[in-house]
């Protein structure tokens, strides 16, 4: 590993660094700031997580000539050389009292299957591992989320933190290339703007796996009801109107705070009155943005028309997760927005006999329509890709050892662990054993699953279509990801463009305000408090804030992107 | 000496009937937040993720499932062990170092003082910003130890003036008498200031005790090998990963979940227990009187 | 910077070097005996002060601080853009309401308990009342503020109460713009008021005992021992950290904020802290929160020592 100078001098990561999103959510304040340490807070949590606009990749054409394997790796490697790989530590291995990889059922296994001796270095978190990466010696592999560096892929380019691994994937690395050739959205998302690929990539596995977010109704009020899932806006409302009148729900509609905007902004609702979504969309390559638009009106119009009646939480902007589930269990409300990891805990802890949800589609405004748009994943994801850095002086070696996860073998470890201790093979499909699913000890499924398994959270791997089946047995979760996935959003959706540089501060001076302003505004116009008589003048003080030179930036972005 | 042979006005006497109410008002009324946490951090998860509103007593079926998990750690005891030492070992180098600079700056006569107290002041309000101080540390070597987390924090200012404020009440006639006989600064300080000023020096005590009790922030920048973390360090990992992430397409652990919100009582009655417990140990230098008998003479 | 002290020393009109070389002469030790603390601040605050110029700078993570380049506008490019948001106007002023009415409301509340406790005469409850006071501020920040929206709900504990008197609503406390600072004040009291008051307790246990002997001999009552003996007593300690709290005007942290506000009361909930923070959340521009957090500082700084010169000229306490 050698020494990089230029990192010494290079405060890159620092910038990010300093700055942390989850510790405010986690409660830092826990009784620290005794009056001693009043004024010292150089160095306490300033908070904020940068994402960046990363340029992720485009390209058309796949890598390699001949989109075959050429020279397939066998595991494992001769070798007797060591990699050092820094990757920030989970913190339920802490729990288990590991103090990183080493030792772990799935380190072990790790290197026994790779054969290649594994050093790992694990900062705290994400913050100490950019401190970490500024401050000087760069191990061989970083794993990290490249969307909190500022700059994103690039700048871990320039910054000697991330080398362009394309041409050795061929001859050190085809399992992964065989992947990304499989699938077209794969190779786009990993391909940088200059057209090589630096990272080893976070991939989902199946269409399956990324749509997780979007509203329930109670599925036995309906049955009594003898409804049907509503599609169109006007079900919907009829819906609502039945489940407080006939079922005395008093609050129809309630879910956490400050989500109700999503209904807006994914899209949930906008399609019945023709729009996509409240957010940004592109219309065969002009871009928009829907709070701006003239038909935004009608959608804040329902929205608050369903206030007025009582439909929605008067207190949407307020009431707690907590609160919100526990209406939907006890019969306050009969509709919840929600993510299909929360199913197990509904179902498991209503009481009532009958209980059942199901997933509602976004809402259109015919029977017939398929909506528009719906909050989806990405294949490609930024957290926790592997990186080679410029300190590596056995690329190759490096390479075969991430390719490991992409490869048929690689691929039951990193998302089923060890056989015979957290998986046994049952008619050629892995199925988690009871280890994992139901812990003697009673420890909880995700914290013995970090022992084992990388999957269950993010890493440079393919989360496995069949892992998420076990992950999401239930048929209400395998339904809704079905109905919630039966969109046109590819057509609207807004990949990852990047704002021209010289263009940047501009857009983020004017961007800031302007979406305060938006947020702001469609709270009031929801309650009411602002009528909506006063929408043009909404949409002029957008114009005036610089609303025209946000979406003319954007443009530019997109028409880069698209050009790609 | 409290034995007054006055008796009380009525005026008196009604004003402490009203003062025992309202100070039992807020005893009440500050307890409920720590009762509620006790209470919810025996409850049963299931329960607590459906109850809003007031606890009076855990919900049943009452579960020591919360503790459970916080035990269950297995860097807990190396945790508490690794705070223990910070603590310790800060606290030498708080009460050293702050004693001797309040002591500084309550001097007079010393021609550099007011440009000593502006400079330090200085340092209160500025920084040079997370990067640089990292990088700073960094180069000193202190990486990966734990006094990355005892050194840079020997002295806290707003504490070295609270300190200093309180040598400089201690009456001129005793400081002049000690310096004719002969004393020097360090004997003045260790004769004369400190056993004066024992209850500022048992709130230093205090405050910088709970800071070190509390800190996690830098170990999480300095520290790389989790057998060296504090304990609020390894509290906190577990509290991230059970919190909800609906944000996030990673899968909800739907029991960690369901923990989350009786942990993060758990881990506040966990973590500040040893305060609480050792808080009155402090109290009896708050008592009056402490400064009687030592001054005369 | 500031010699009063030799000044007023100065009576035979030596030169500079004179007076410094008589000084050192005569405080040498003490100057040795301070060593240890100004290597510290030293080699800890002042060696990477340098940092603090990225708020002048448009900062490039390629170039690292000392070699980026300096913004347009003579450096105060981050400053201006601060200065011209659409919303500055409206986040200093909250920002001061919710300092001053803190101030105002939360700064006397420690003393007076401090002062009410002080007159109770049975131990043990005293002491109770003390320990049991200060436990809210050993609960975390998200916690407290999970407890104040339960409480501030349109079925919790505060509207129950208020129903006493007629005061019904269908809404969280927290929906209404108007109550956001008294909430976030009384909060505030209730989570500090037991630890704030420890400093004045240790003050109050330091007020020689004859004191009051010799004003209970004069005739005075409880009443003017308070005004006469007590206040006094204590004036030096509520004068110093009141002076600090002063240097605190502009710090109204994002934490708290963040955890009770939401869109529809921005109007008075948004502050600097928070401001910044949603910015960073868009793009991490290490200069422009540096420039902000530059120019709270320069306040509170500048605040911080006027205040004390204030307190100096008419108390003749102050910070040092």
């Amino acid at each position: 590993m050698k020494r990089s100078n230029l990192m010494r001098k290079k405060l890159t990561a620092l910038l990010t660094s300093a700055i942390l999103t989850t510790t405010f959510l986690t409660g830092c304040g826990n009784g620290a700031q005794t009056s001693g340490e009043a004024n010292q807070d150089t160095q306490t949590s300033e908070v904020s997580e940068a994402l960046q606009d990363t340029q992720s990749a485009e390209g058309e054409s796949s890598i390699g000539q001949s989109g075959e394997e050429t020279g397939a790796v066998t595991y494992p490697v001769e070798t007797q050389e060591k990699l050092t790989v820094m990757m920030r530590l989970d913190p339920n291995l802490t729990t288990l009292g590991y103090t990183s990889y080493e030792g772990t059922p799935f380190g072990r296994e790790l290197e026994a299957k790779t054969g290649i001796d594994i050093e790992w270095i694990q900062p705290a978190d994400n913050n100490a591992l950019l401190l970490a990466l500024a401050g000087g010696d760069l191990p061989d592999i970083v794993i990290m989320n490249y969307d909190t560096y500022t700059g994103g892929i690039n700048q871990l380019a320039k910054d000697g933190i991330a080398i362009p691994i394309t041409s050795y994937l061929e001859s050190c690395a085809p399992d992964y290339l065989a992947v990304l050739d499989s699938n077209d959205d794969y190779l786009k998302g990993v391909k940088n703007a200059d057209k090589e690929i630096y990272s080893f990539a976070f991939l989902r596995g199946d269409i399956s796996t990324l749509s997780w977010r979007g509203v329930i109704a109670r599925k036995d009020w309906l049955d009594d009801l003898n409804m049907e899932v509503p599609n169109t806006i006007d079900e919907f409302y009829d819906m609502l109107i039945a489940f407080r009148d006939e079922k005395g729900a008093v609050i129809p509609f309630s879910t956490r705070n400050d989500w109700v905007p999503l209904l807006l902004t994914d899209g949930l609702i906008t399609s019945a009155f023709g729009l996509p979504t409240a957010e940004e969309y592109q219309i065969e390559g002009t871009y928009h943005y829907g709070a701006y638009e003239d038909v935004y009106k009608d959608c804040l119009a329902f929205l608050n028309k369903l206030y007025a009646e009582g439909l929605l939480d008067v207190n949407w902007q307020t009431t707690d997760e907590t609160t919100t589930t526990a209406n939907l269990l006890t019969g306050i409300s009969g509709v919840h927005l929600t993510t299909s990891g929360r199913f197990e805990s509904i179902m498991g802890s209503a009481k009532e006999e009958n209980f059942d949800i199901v997933a509602i589609p976004s809402l259109t405004a015919e029977e017939g329509d398929t909506p528009m748009y719906n909050l989806i994943s990405r294949w490609v994801d930024s957290d926790q890709n592997a990186f080679i850095t410029e300190s590596c002086e056995n690329v190759e070696l490096a390479m075969k050892f991430l390719n490991y996860a992409y490869s048929e073998e690689g691929n039951i470890l990193y998302n089923f662990g060890v056989e015979g201790e957290s998986y046994e093979m049952q008619d050629g499909t892995p199925l988690f054993t009871d280890l994992i699913m139901n812990n003697p000890d009673g420890v909880a499924v995700t914290t013995i699953m970090s022992a084992y398994i990388m999957s269950y959270k993010s890493g440079p791997l393919v989360q496995d279509k069949l892992y998420y089946d076990q992950r999401m047995a239930m048929p209400q979760q395998q339904e809704s990801a079905v109905t919630w996935g039966s969109t046109d959003v590819l057509d609207y959706k807004i990949q990852t463009i990047s704002i021209p540089e010289e263009f940047a501060s501009e857009y983020v001076n004017l961007w800031s305000d302007i979406n305060t302003y938006i947020s702001e505004m469609r709270a009031k116009f929801i309650t009411g408090e602002e009528s909506l008589d006063n929408f043009t003048a909404y949409q002029e003080n957008l114009q005036k804030m610089g609303m025209d030179r946000i979406i003319e930036i954007k443009q530019m972005a997109l028409d880069e992107y698209n050009s790609r | 000496m409290t034995g007054s042979k006055i008796k009380d006005s009525a005026g008196y006497r009604i004003f402490t009937i009203f003062n025992y109410l309202f100070l039992t008002f807020i005893a009440v009324v500050t307890l409920y937040p720590i009762y509620y946490v006790v209470m919810a951090s025996f409850s049963n998860a299931d329960a607590l993720s459906l109850h809003s509103g007031i606890l009076i007593r855990p919900l049943a079926p009452y579960s020591l499932e919360a503790y459970k998990r916080v035990f269950q750690n297995a860097l807990i005891m190396s945790g508490y062990k690794n705070t223990i030492i910070i603590l310790l070992a800060g606290l030498c180098f708080n009460l050293v170092l702050t004693a001797v600079g309040a002591y500084f700056l309550s001097l007079k006569d010393v021609m550099f003082r007011n440009v000593i107290a502006v400079l330090i002041l200085f340092t209160m309000y500025f920084s040079g910003g997370t990067v640089p101080v990292y990088l700073n540390i960094k180069s000193l070597n202190l990486m990966n130890s734990l006094w990355s987390l005892i050194l840079p924090a020997a002295i806290n200012t707003y504490n070295l003036l609270i300190m200093r404020s309180a040598f400089a009440a201690v009456p001129d006639s005793l400081v002049e008498a000690a310096r004719l006989d002969g004393a020097t600064h360090f004997k003045i300080l260790k004769d004369v200031m400190i056993p004066l000023c024992k209850a500022t020096l048992a709130v230093m005590v205090l405050y910088y005790g709970v800071a070190h009790w509390n800190a996690w922030f830098n170990a999480s920048l300095y520290l790389q090998t989790a057998d060296k973390f504090p304990l609020q360090l390894i509290l906190r990992n577990l509290l991230i990963d059970n919190s909800t992430s609906g944000m996030t397409g990673v899968m909800d652990a739907d029991d960690a979940v369901r923990f989350a919100e009786m942990i993060k009582y758990a881990l506040i009655v966990v973590s500040s227990a040893p305060i609480i417990i050792l808080y009155p140990f402090l109290q009896r230098f708050f008592t009056k009187g402490v400064m009687i008998g030592a001054v005369k003479g | 910077m500031k010699k009063n002290s030799s000044n007023k020393n100065n009576k035979s009109g030596e030169s500079l070097g004179v007076r410094v070389k008589k000084d050192l002469k005569r405080n040498y030790s003490a100057y040795l005996l301070v060593l240890p603390v100004l290597v510290f601040y030293g080699v800890f605050a002042y060696k990477p002060m340098y940092g603090a110029i990225i708020a002048f700078k448009d900062f490039s993570p390629r170039l690292g601080i000392l070699d980026s380049p300096w913004t347009d506008l003579y450096g105060l490019k981050h400053f201006l853009s601060f200065f011209q948001s659409y919303y500055f106007g409206r986040i200093l002023k909250n920002t001061l309401v919710i300092s001053f009415s803190t101030l105002i409301f939360s700064f006397p509340a420690p003393i007076i308990l401090a002062l009410l406790l002080n007159e109770v005469r049975n131990r043990r409850f005293k002491k109770a009342v003390q320990t049991i006071s200060y436990l809210p501020h050993f609960i975390s920040l998200v916690v407290v503020c999970s407890l104040i929206t339960m409480f501030t709900s349109h079925n919790g504990m505060i509207v129950d109460f208020l129903s006493v008197f007629g005061f019904e609503t269908n809404m969280d406390l927290l929906n209404n713009k108007k109550l956001f600072v008294p909430i976030y004040v009384i909060s505030d009291i209730w989570q500090k008021i037991g630890w704030d008051s420890i400093i004045y307790i240790a003050a109050l246990a330091g007020i020689d005992q004859e004191q009051y002997e010799a004003a209970r001999i004069d005739g005075a009552n409880k009443w003017k021992q308070m005004l006469h003996v007590t206040l006094p007593g204590i004036a030096g300690t509520i004068i110093l950290l009141f002076i600090l709290r002063i240097g605190q005007i502009m710090n109204v942290g994002h934490e708290k904020i963040i955890l009770l506000y939401n869109d529809g009361i921005l109007e008075t909930a948004d502050v600097i802290s928070s401001f910044v923070y949603r910015r960073g959340i868009l793009e991490s521009n290490w200069s422009f929160s540096a420039a902000v957090g530059l120019f709270n500082s320069s306040i509170n700084f500048l605040l911080v020592i006027l205040a004390n010169k204030i307190s100096k000229k008419f108390s003749g306490t102050g910070l040092w």
